[in-house]
């Protein structure tokens, strides 16, 4: 099954979305392409046609993904629109550092949807779009960092550079993982996309202790379930010079279920329990996915709650599960 | 192929399925982890399933939209 080109600007969920592909299910070896569902979905769905897709058979290899299906413009199908008929978007994006990111370009409005790798000069060109006007994002990785409006016309390519917005703290006292939106990195996430949390082959959940400048990423969990694997403890040393005056505790999520969100508690002291994430209608940790719409938590440290010397952090899922 | 809709369908997901010949194109393209066919139970709802003290499901078949441009199935077999 080949889904070339724009094929999927019909469809929703934006660049990083996922769904079920194949079934090999006994009687039969099923072959899909969801060109909409209602699994972790993060938009609404849109109408109008999707493709061209094409299926075929080789006995020579993978076909390509690039094949172009172009020539279906001239066979009078309703609601195609020609290239003739559409614009670009080309421009430079700033601020990701591609030695060490992806960075993704996405463009969106109700009718449609287009993505597309920015190089490593963070130049990007966009793939043919229907007229209209746009929301552009930036994403480092699967971070989102930047947004802006882009109106795009047939037949003209119109420049939109974009600059991340994403700020690193002035100070940084200890970080587990990466900012790229993904849990790439911690305990199960190598595996989560093609297994239940509950399979033998997982590594165990915890909970799990993360010393900091000591354990490995892996010593930390890619998801949290309320009663399984919380609470998560992080212990990290301080000088008196990085103990005096206030923080912040930020925590990172991707993907919650039934209101999932870190409590946090710092050197014995409770924090207040966020407000409840938007809620997706759908499982996702346990079918694969990781991404939903993401949540940032900052936690404030009053000035004397940190001290010289051994500290310890511990969140727990106030609900359900999340990801971190 | 395409496929044009002025309206959702009515049973909330839109798809398309080749149901091909198990017998000869057996594999999917993710080491056979959304390959349900003979298994001994369910782990989660009707779609997670147990075979071989795996877990499998249609949903670990899934590739990020942006990379996701072929959906293959594969076989060994040899046509002469």
């Amino acid at each position: 099954m080949l889904i070339p080109g724009v094929a999927y600007e019909s469809s929703s969920g934006g660049p990083f979305f996922r769904d079920i592909n194949a079934n090999p299910s006994g009687a039969y070896n099923a072959l899909y392409w969801y060109m909409n569902s209602g699994h972790v979905p993060t938009e609404n769905r849109r109408v109008g046609l999707s493709g061209p897709y094409s299926l075929v058979f080789s006995r020579s290899g993978t076909p390509s993904g690039k094949t172009d299906l172009a020539f279906m413009g001239g066979l009078g199908i309703k609601g195609f629109v020609a290239t003739s008929a559409r614009g670009y978007v080309s421009g430079k994006g700033s601020g990701v550092d591609t030695a060490k990111y992806q960075a993704v370009v996405h463009w969106y409005n109700n009718a449609a949807q287009y993505w597309t790798y920015a190089d490593s000069s963070n130049n990007f060109y966009s793939p043919a779009m229907k007229p209209g006007t746009y929301t552009q994002v930036l994403y480092q990785t699967e971070l989102k960092v930047a947004t802006t409006t882009v109106t795009v016309t047939a037949g003209t390519t119109v420049t939109k550079n974009i600059a991340s917005t994403w700020a690193a703290p002035a100070t940084t006292l200890f970080q587990i993982g990466d900012w790229d939106g993904q849990p790439k990195g911690f305990r199960n996430a190598d595996k989560q996309a093609r297994m239940h949390p509950s399979d033998a082959r997982m590594s165990p959940w915890g909970p799990l202790t993360y010393t900091v400048g000591s354990s490995a990423l892996t010593d930390f969990p890619m998801a949290v379930f309320k009663g399984l694997n919380d609470p998560i403890t992080i212990k990290f040393t301080l000088t008196a010079a990085q103990a005096s005056g206030a923080a912040t505790f930020r925590i990172g999520t991707t993907l919650a279920f039934a209101g999932g969100r870190p409590t946090a508690n710092i050197n014995g002291k409770a924090g207040a329990v966020p407000a409840a994430p938007t809620a997706i209608d759908s499982r996702g940790v346990t079918r694969g996915a990781y991404r939903g719409y993401g949540f940032i938590y900052d936690y404030p440290v009053a000035a004397g709650t940190l001290v010289a010397g051994s500290n310890t952090v511990s969140f727990q899922s106030f609900s359900s599960l999340f990801n971190c | 192929m395409a496929t044009y809709i002025t309206a959702q369908p009515s049973i909330g997901e839109l798809r398309w399925i080749g149901r091909l010949n198990a017998a000869v194109l057996p594999n999917d393209d993710v080491n056979q982890a959304s390959a349900t066919g003979g298994s001994s139970s369910t782990v989660e709802g009707s779609d997670v399933f147990v075979v071989n003290g795996q877990t499998r499901s249609k949903f670990y078949s899934s590739q990020r939209f942006i990379d996701d441009q072929v959906h293959c199935k594969q076989s060994s077999i040899s046509f002469i």
